[in-house]
Order: structure tokens, then C-alpha cells, then sequence
């Protein structure tokens, strides 16, 4: 088998559906039998089959992909197809209480993947190279040693990822699509996930001597939820660092010492809960320095999510002009992603005005992070735009002046 | 009556002297609900309580919107269930009530399996055939059975109900009862597990005489009557068992908590 030409074919069955998985997969091999090739990393909508009942009425949508070619089209003709059909869950975090002197404190909130609420998570996310890959290479290969059994003292790896980086990178939201992507491509091995994200703050808000009890009683529950073996169970610990601060602080005399305790037992915890075949702890930090944490330390993969690059901002962009244009807030008008663009050799024509604009544009705003990204469209409207429906050009202009203005309100903050 | 079963499921056996229709058995169900959330403290009074309170206020008091939210969410699912009795192409064989975060984390879960037949009410009367009788029953070996007693007074934070229907469904959608393949009701420790079984006494006269009794049917029924006609009950085939899958009611059920 040639690795390269796996086609992955995640397709989700549509929640009311009651078909089983074959009869699925059937029906969209089927259907792909007579197709040429097929776009990579695009959502197709099954509701937009219109020649196919089947495929309307029991699939939300499918998404394609390949380990070594990002957008684009593939040949579906000689490529190894994989199917990974999964339902989503509807349901948003349930928190998990825990009452502590008569206090309800909310210590973890729990997904259960492949979740709604992280649906196209993963696909919204624009890094260089492959850092998304390889986070999921990595996953994957961490669940197939460990289901393997791999002798641990001959060959050595952790279930820790630490994703660093500054504010508002995605840090956050990689850990979410990450796991529910690890999820979805695992669909044969585990027949779903659990996601807890541990709060840690209110671990030990309550530092008083109930805390150590409080960690504890978290980790029980924990233990009895990665008991079933057939589930892949993922531990967010956001802002890491909030951990080793507590330790610091403590041992220079300033906070009382339980804190210490807490973050010891929460360690110490964690530790022995990643002894389990099917478990993966996902961490992140916006320190970019080491972090003085022995359990960090050991972190297989420590992964840096820094500024987009010029192209994955255009991703980005790209991304929230359709979305405006689904939503009719922008007129309807092509615009190129960037493989297209590549493939046109960059050239200006009345085809590709707009878009190498665009292009332009993610130059001017290197240096923004994800999430500023992410709001300049809706800057762009509020600030520049009245009319309800604007064009595509017009739309550009008033990016440009929503772009500077926030990169000037960012130097006024740091200087 | 009471036994315990594999890893810690207690199971009680419940012997009805009056056969249970498919309205009998959605009350059954919805009165359990309740129930279970006022022993769990997830309501601030028993339901009947607060739904007499809950006249005797302004429309706009917080304690009263809340239970108008609570209602009509028991209300939806009691329709949908009551519907799925109905259903052509699907068999209904056991509802379970979870109580905890998640379907697969629920710190409490009781099942409910029905027996192997039951009266469908399109032939079968209430006044025939009162669902008074099989709740009573019901209730009291509930109260009689100790462990359950014990498990309701374990206390619990406010948290979610979840409804799982067992059904074995030949259609090709289920719309509020999302079908769950791979689900199986929860094992671990950190579970109080009853299963509820209620069965039907050899002596219960299965063919009543409801039929010749009642000449106009319900309205909304007529249409899946034709060929039926002569279908007096249904019973399920132990030989299919694999058909019979988890459905999770899209409606979570959620209580509320007094505001002074
Ligand atoms: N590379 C990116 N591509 C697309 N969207 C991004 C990217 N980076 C960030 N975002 C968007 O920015 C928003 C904020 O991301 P997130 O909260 O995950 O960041 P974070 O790194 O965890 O931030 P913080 O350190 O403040 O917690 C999200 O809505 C995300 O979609
Ligand atoms: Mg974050």
C-alpha cells in the first residue's frame, strides 16, 4: 500500500439517521465511484447531492483529506479510500460539580466527542507546514503504542502535548479540534471521546484545606470515566503555567502552602492517570520560556503556535469573506483560495483583482494573532461600512482602514 | 422480589395485575421522572406542589417560568414517547432515565423494560384498562425496596436527566429520539443501577373485550388503522435481540432551584 495515496473520507451521518455504518459507507463509495476526483479540506454539505436521496437525507457533510497535500483536488481513480463515518453529539459541556463546604464549585466541564460544538473546529484553523498533521500523527501514534502495549522502558513516550505561544493564537481551540479530530479518525478503535477540561482555577480558588480533598475526588470520577476502555478520554489543562506559578509563589513564602499541596496532588494525579492506554492530556501556556513544571517537562511534543503566516491569513480571511457571503452580509462574487490563486501564477486579471487584494492585505497584517484576525471583518462592517450589502471590492477598501487602525491601537498598547 | 445482578445492577421485579397500554406505560415513565427529580432534589417540591404553586402566583414569577420550562419539556417527551408506541416499524422494549453530566457518566440510571406485551391503545380504553393500578404498584415496591430508597437519598447537585428509549426501529430516521448505535447503558462503579422490570401475572386476561367496546377511535390515530385492526397486542421475539438499539431523547431534562 502506498501511503501517500490514502484518501481520508470522514463522513458525518446525520443524527436522526438510523442507517447503519455500512450502509453508508456503501452509499458513499457509490457515489464517489463516479466521480473523477475530489476537493481536499472542503466541507460538502450532503444536503448539496442533489442527485442522491441517500446521501441528502442520512449525511451531514463529508470532508476529504490527505497527509501530504493540503487543498487542491485528488484523483479518486487508484487512490486507497478510508471511510471514518461518525455521528455528532447535540449536546453542549455538562459541568461537573463537586460541593465543598456547602459550596458548589464547577471543577471540570465535559464533552463527549465527536461533539457539535467542536464541529469544523479543526477545518477553521490555518497553520503553516503541517503542523496539524503532525499533531495528529502524533496522536494517533501515541494510541497505537499504547494499545500495543509498547514496552514503556525500552521505548519512552508520554501522553502530554504542550501547545505554547502567545495570546490568542489558537491554542485553545487546536486542543478541542484536535482531540475531536483524533476522535473522528479513531472511530474503529474507540467508539467515541471524552473531553474533561480541568479548571483549574477553581481547584484552587479554594485553597483552603479542602482542596487537596477537592483534587482528589476529581481524579476518582476521572478514573471511573477511563475505565471504559472503549472511549478515548482527553484532559485539557488550559494555562499551564497558572500551575507552575502557584509553586513558585508558595516557595518564595508568600501564599499559604496548601496551594503547593494542591498543585503537587494534581500532578501527582495526572501523572498516574496517563499509565491508561486511553488517555491523552493536552496542555497549553502562553509562556513561551520553560515552564518549570517536571510533568511539562515531559511532554512529547511541545508545539509552538505563533503569528499566521501571509497564507494562512489569507486562509482566514478567506474563510470569514464566504461566511459573509453565506450569510448574504457581502454580494455573492468569486473569490480564489490560495492554491487557485498559485495555480493562476499570482497574475491580475478581472478574475483574480479581488482576491490578489486580499493577498495584499494578509501581507500588511502580519503580525496579528488568530483571534484578531478573526474580528477585523466585523470591525470592517461597524466601523466603515452603512449600507446592509456591500461588494466584494468596496468590502476590501474598508478592511484596509479597519487593519491599521488595529495594529495602531496595538502599538499604542505597548508602548 | 429484589435481586441483585452482574456488577452491581439491583434488579426489582414488579408482577402487574392489570394490563399496560401504551398510554399506561408513558405515565408510568413521566411519573418516575418526576419523582426521581424531586427525591434527587433536582425540583425545590414535589411536582404536584409546584405545578398548584405555580397557579397561585404571577405568570412572571421566576419559580413559576421555570416550572412552565420544566413541563413543557416533560410534556414534549411524554408526546414523543406516547408517539413512538405507535410507531409502525418500531418496538419499544425499554426507557432508561439517567441522572448525572453526560449519557455515559449519569450517577444514577434506571431502566425500565415492559413487558412482552403491551395493549396498544388504539384498541384499548383508558377507563378499560387504568394506568392507576400499575403506577400504584409501581411506586410501592419502589418505596419497599430499600437500596432504591437509600440511592435516592444520596445527595446530588443540580444536574441533567437524560431518556433513553430501547427500540428496534425499521425506519430510516428517528427525529427526537437520536438513535446512539454502539451505546450500552453504564457499568461503572460510580453508578447506582436499577433495572425495573415489569411483567404481567399468567391470570391477566391479555384478550379483553375493549375492542366491541369502542366503536370511535381517536382522531389522530385513524391513520395507521386499517391494517391493524385485528393486531390485539404486540409481542416482541426474543430472537431479534441484537435489533433493539439506544435512542437518546433530544430533549435533556433539566430542574431548577427555588428563588426566595
Ligand atoms: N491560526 C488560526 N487560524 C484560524 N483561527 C485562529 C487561529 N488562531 C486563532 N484563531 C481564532 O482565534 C480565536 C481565539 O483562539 P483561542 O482562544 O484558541 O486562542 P488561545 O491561544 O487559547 O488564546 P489565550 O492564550 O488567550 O487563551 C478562536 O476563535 C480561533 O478560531
Ligand atoms: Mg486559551
Amino acid at each position: 500500500m502506498k501511503e501517500e495515496n490514502v484518501l481520508h473520507v470522514e463522513i458525518c451521518q446525520r443524527v436522526d439517521s438510523t442507517w447503519s455504518r455500512e450502509t453508508i459507507e456503501e452509499t458513499v463509495s457509490t457515489e464517489f465511484k463516479t466521480w473523477k476526483e475530489v476537493s481536499l479540506d472542503i466541507i460538502l454539505h450532503g444536503k448539496d447531492f442533489l442527485n442522491n436521496i441517500a446521501i441528502q437525507n442520512h449525511v451531514e457533510s463529508i470532508i476529504c483529506s490527505s497527509n501530504y497535500i493540503e487543498k487542491g483536488k485528488v484523483k479518486i481513480e487508484g487512490a486507497t479510500i478510508k471511510y471514518y463515518i461518525y455521528r455528532l453529539t447535540q449536546e453542549g459541556a455538562a459541568t461537573e460539580t463537586m460541593n465543598s463546604n456547602s459550596d458548589e464549585l464547577s471543577v471540570a466541564s465535559h464533552w463527549l466527542l465527536p461533539a457539535q460544538e467542536f464541529h469544523y473546529m479543526w477545518e477553521n484553523l490555518y497553520y503553516d507546514c503541517d503542523i496539524k498533521n503532525n499533531l495528529l500523527h502524533f496522536v494517533e501514534t501515541t494510541m497505537l503504542f499504547s494499545s500495543l502495549a509498547v514496552n514503556s522502558n525500552i521505548i519512552s513516550w508520554n501522553k502530554v502535548v504542550l501547545l505554547h505561544g502567545p495570546p490568542g493564537t489558537g491554542k485553545t481551540s487546536m486542543c478541542k479540534a484536535l482531540a475531536q479530530k483524533a476522535v473522528i479518525r479513531m472511530i474503529d478503535r474507540f467508539t467515541h471521546g471524552k473531553f474533561i477540561e480541568i479548571n483549574s482555577h477553581s481547584l484552587f480558588s479554594k485553597w483552603f484545606s479542602e482542596s487537596g480533598k477537592l483534587v482528589m475526588k476529581l481524579f476518582d470520577e476521572i478514573k471511573s470515566l477511563v475505565q471504559d476502555e472503549s472511549a478515548l478520554v482527553c484532559i485539557l489543562i488550559d494555562e499551564v503555567e497558572s500551575l507552575a506559578h502557584a509553586r513558585k509563589s508558595c516557595n518564595n513564602g508568600t501564599e499559604p502552602s496548601d496551594s503547593i499541596r494542591v498543585v503537587n496532588a494534581l500532578l501527582t494525579q495526572l501523572d498516574q492517570i496517563k499509565r491508561y492506554p486511553n488517555v491523552l492530556i493536552l496542555t497549553t501556556s502562553n509562556m513561551t520560556e520553560a515552564i518549570d513544571l517536571a510533568f511539562i517537562d515531559r511532554a512529547d511534543i511541545k508545539q509552538y503556535l505563533g503569528y499566521p503566516s501571509e497564507v494562512a491569513i489569507y486562509n482566514i480571511y478567506h474563510s470569514c469573506l464566504k461566511e459573509l457571503m453565506r450569510t448574504e452580509i457581502l454580494k455573492r462574487e468569486e473569490i480564489c483560495d490560495i492554491s487557485q490563486l498559485k495555480l493562476f501564477g499570482y497574475t491580475e486579471d478581472s478574475n483574480t483583482k479581488n482576491s490578489l487584494k486580499l493577498l495584499e492585505l494578509s501581507r500588511v497584517s502580519e503580525g496579528l494573532t488568530g483571534r484578531t484576525l478573526r474580528k477585523i471583518p466585523f470591525l470592517t462592517h461597524a466601523l466603515h461600512l452603512s449600507t446592509d450589502k456591500s461588494t466584494l471590492s468596496k468590502f476590501l477598501k474598508a478592511m484596509h482602514s479597519a487593519i491599521l487602525k488595529v495594529q495602531q491601537e496595538g502599538e499604542l498598547q505597548q508602548s | 422480589m429484589f435481586s441483585r445482578h452482574k456488577k452491581g445492577e439491583m434488579e426489582i421485579d414488579i408482577m402487574l395485575d392489570e394490563p399496560l397500554t401504551n398510554d399506561s406505560c408513558t405515565k408510568v415513565v413521566i411519573e418516575l421522572v418526576k419523582y426521581i427529580l424531586y427525591q434527587k432534589q433536582q425540583i425545590p417540591f414535589a411536582y404536584e406542589a409546584l405545578a398548584r404553586f405555580q397557579t397561585s402566583v404571577k405568570a412572571t414569577d421566576r419559580n413559576a417560568v421555570s416550572f412552565k420550562t420544566l413541563s413543557s419539556m416533560l410534556k414534549d417527551v411524554s408526546d414523543q414517547l406516547f408517539s413512538q408506541f405507535f410507531l409502525k416499524g418500531c418496538d419499544v422494549k425499554e426507557v432508561a432515565i439517567l441522572l448525572g453530566p453526560t449519557i455515559l457518566s449519569p450517577k444514577l440510571c434506571i431502566a425500565i423494560e415492559f413487558p412482552s406485551y403491551i395493549l396498544n391503545s388504539k384498541q384499548h380504553k383508558e377507563y378499560q384498562h387504568s394506568s392507576r393500578k400499575p403506577l400504584l404498584k409501581l411506586m410501592r415496591s419502589l418505596l419497599e425496596c430499600d437500596e432504591f430508597q437509600e440511592a435516592m437519598n444520596i445527595p446530588l447537585s443540580m444536574t441533567n436527566m437524560f431518556i433513553m428509549l430501547k427500540k428496534n426501529d425499521g425506519n430510516s430516521a428517528s427525529d427526537f429520539f437520536l438513535p446512539k448505535p454502539q451505546y450500552i447503558l453504564p457499568t461503572q462503579q460510580s453508578t447506582s443501577c436499577f433495572r425495573i422490570k415489569l411483567g404481567q401475572s399468567d391470570q391477566v386476561n391479555i384478550e379483553c373485550n375493549c375492542e366491541s367496546l369502542v366503536a370511535v377511535y381517536h382522531d389522530s390515530f385513524k391513520i395507521q388503522l386499517e391494517d391493524e385492526d385485528n393486531v390485539q397486542y404486540r409481542q416482541y421475539n426474543s430472537s431479534n435481540q441484537s435489533l433493539y438499539q439506544w435512542y437518546q431523547s433530544k430533549q435533556i431534562i433539566k430542574g431548577f432551584k427555588f428563588h426566595t
